[in-house]
């Protein structure tokens, strides 16, 4: 039997408070993004086709900066995946620990990045014309002290869901604790390992923040990212090509993240 | 092995508070963490005092509370119904709305900030606080998480609700809404955090004036700016903190039935002692 769309007016009542908000401040902003990308500029509106990501992709400044964005995410994508899975192990390893794991963890996510900010940019002298290195790693730890917690917490949360009758059955088969990760724990949270990377990719292209906050609006080079270039443009009234960097940026983002949905769906943790 | 892992996790909190220990030390010195002098001096107020003086920072502190506070509470609401509605709306529609939801949350803010920039200079919502939480309000990131949080209530709760009422919103405000309050605290919190973190919107929607601390904070290089960061922190430690205990308290109060079972229990020890007692 097909259900009613909604049994009482209150119902229909909520939908039309988030529709037009959403629609409003999100979903018609992104569609007129795209369609600025194929204009001449924001104001005169002449059809350009694709001539301006042509523009995009022989400008230096915007190469430099995908460039960088493409090599500082995945290098933080890289340490942050490692550093959330030795956590969550050793969270589900201490359940006792668990309770004050998650009040710490969580914390610096909490913690307004510009008071964080203030120290970081003290130990790794940010406000100095630092050396690329220094300035990556400035970067790079502070992304990863921010936003690994959470993830951590979530798969220790999902180790500890595991039926534990299964791993004593393997052990008691003889297999190793190596054998037991990779045959039966490893399966069981691939779920969760990409809600974790969609989670670090989400946090990474937001990191223009906090790299605003640690260096201003010129950076150096080695840490000069999309977004700068896009926030420089803006300033320049361009925006033509602040949207055809956005539309390429959110194409970008979207293949990655439809890649781990499908595998988050497949293993159920999202519907 | 295991003595080894526990010093590890230790050391990895330790890790993880360590930034926040060195800016609460720093605030009460005289010269911060300055970059030559690298130990701290002797322990003092001085940062405190010229922070509290500062008439313009603590102005940026009031934008900061106007924009956080605004966006909570006329969030939350939009959080709890928006996300009532995904739930409980079978069109098809829904489902692509609600995947629409999640790419936007999962976009950066450059990628509608030119869109959003002309339409507020044309609402005329350019220059005002408005603006900013706006914005707030609907980050497709309430309505989710309320509707993932409904999704592990069993629908057999609604059914039952129905023998009783025929209206789903009056069910849920009554009867789903209450179990969920941990969730809810939960979700508060994020949506304040989030307000209170905000750089890119203001930046781009509120003339320089108008900026809340966490842009304002970046510019300051004086003797106080430690104090500053340590004062802008503590809403969310506070917010944190007042969570943490009442969610232990509740946990040790523990579910109507249990307090139930409990006095029954000592009613029962009660009635043993005094037979015991009259049979001596």
């Amino acid at each position: 039997m097909k259900k009613p769309a909604f049994r009482s007016r209150g119902a229909g009542l909520a939908g039309w408070i988030l529709i037009p908000g959403i629609l409003a401040c999100y979903f018609l902003p992104l569609t007129m993004t795209f369609g600025y990308a194929t204009m001449n500029t924001a104001f005169d509106r002449q059809f350009v086709g694709l001539e301006n990501f042509r523009y995009l992709l022989s400008n230096r400044y915007f190469i430099l900066g995908a460039g960088n964005l493409l090599s500082i995410g995945a290098e933080s994508f890289t340490l942050g995946m490692a550093t959330m899975l030795g956590l969550g192990f050793l969270l589900y390893s201490h359940p006792r620990l668990m309770r004050r794991g998650i009040g710490i963890l969580l914390l610096p996510m909490l913690i307004p990045s510009v008071s964080a900010i203030n120290i970081w940019k003290v130990v790794f002298h940010t406000n100095t014309l630092m050396p690329g290195a220094n300035a990556r790693l400035a970067l790079i730890t502070l992304f990863l002290w921010q936003h690994t917690g959470i993830g951590a917490i979530l798969l220790a949360l999902v180790l500890r869901n595991l039926p534990g009758e299964m791993l004593d059955a393997a052990a008691l088969e003889g297999a190793g604790r190596l054998r037991i990760f990779f045959h039966i724990q490893l399966p069981n949270i691939l779920g969760v390992l990409a809600m974790d990377s969609i989670l670090l990719i989400m946090f990474f292209l937001r990191i223009f923040k906090e790299s605003y906050l640690l260096f201003g609006q010129y950076p150096s080079e080695d840490v000069y990212l999309l977004q700068h270039y896009m926030n420089h443009q803006y300033l320049k009234m361009n925006f033509q090509h602040v949207a055809a960097s956005a539309v390429l940026l959110a194409l970008f983002a979207c293949v990655g993240y439809l890649a781990l949905y499908r595998l988050i769906r497949r293993e159920g943790i999202l519907v | 092995m295991k003595r080894i892992s526990v010093v590890l996790l230790h050391v990895i909190f330790f890790l993880f508070l360590l930034p926040l220990l060195i800016l609460a030390v720093a605030s009460f010195t005289e010269d911060g963490l300055s970059q030559d002098q690298g130990v701290f001096s002797r322990l003092t107020f001085q940062q405190y005092r010229v922070f509290f003086q500062n008439q313009e920072l603590l102005l940026r502190f009031r934008n900061s509370a106007l924009l956080a506070g605004g966006s909570l509470l006329a969030g939350l609401p939009v959080a709890i119904l928006g996300g009532f509605w995904l739930n409980k709306s079978h069109c098809r529609f829904v489902a692509f709305f609600r995947l629409g939801m999640m790419v936007s949350l999962l976009l950066p803010v450059q990628s509608v900030m030119v869109p959003v920039f002309r339409f507020a200079r044309w609402t005329g919502l350019y220059g005002r606080p408005l603006a900013v939480i706006l914005m707030q309000t609907f980050l497709p990131l309430g309505p989710l998480t309320i509707f993932f949080l409904l999704r592990t209530i069993p629908e057999e709760q609604w059914e039952a609700g129905l023998l009783d009422c025929k209206s789903y919103l009056r069910i849920f405000i009554r009867a789903i809404l209450p179990q969920m309050i941990p969730g809810v605290m939960i979700l508060c919190l994020f949506l304040f955090a989030e307000a209170w973190n905000l750089v890119e919107w203001p930046l781009i929607l509120l003339p320089e004036d108008m900026w809340p601390a966490s842009l304002a904070l970046n510019d300051i290089n004086g003797q106080e700016s430690h104090a500053a960061s340590v004062c802008y922190c503590l809403p969310i430690l506070a917010a944190s903190g007042l969570m943490a205990v009442g969610g232990r308290k509740k946990r040790n109060e523990g579910s109507p039935l249990r307090k139930k079972r409990v006095f029954l229990d000592k009613r029962r020890k009660k009635r043993d002692n005094t037979e015991q007692r009259l049979g001596a």
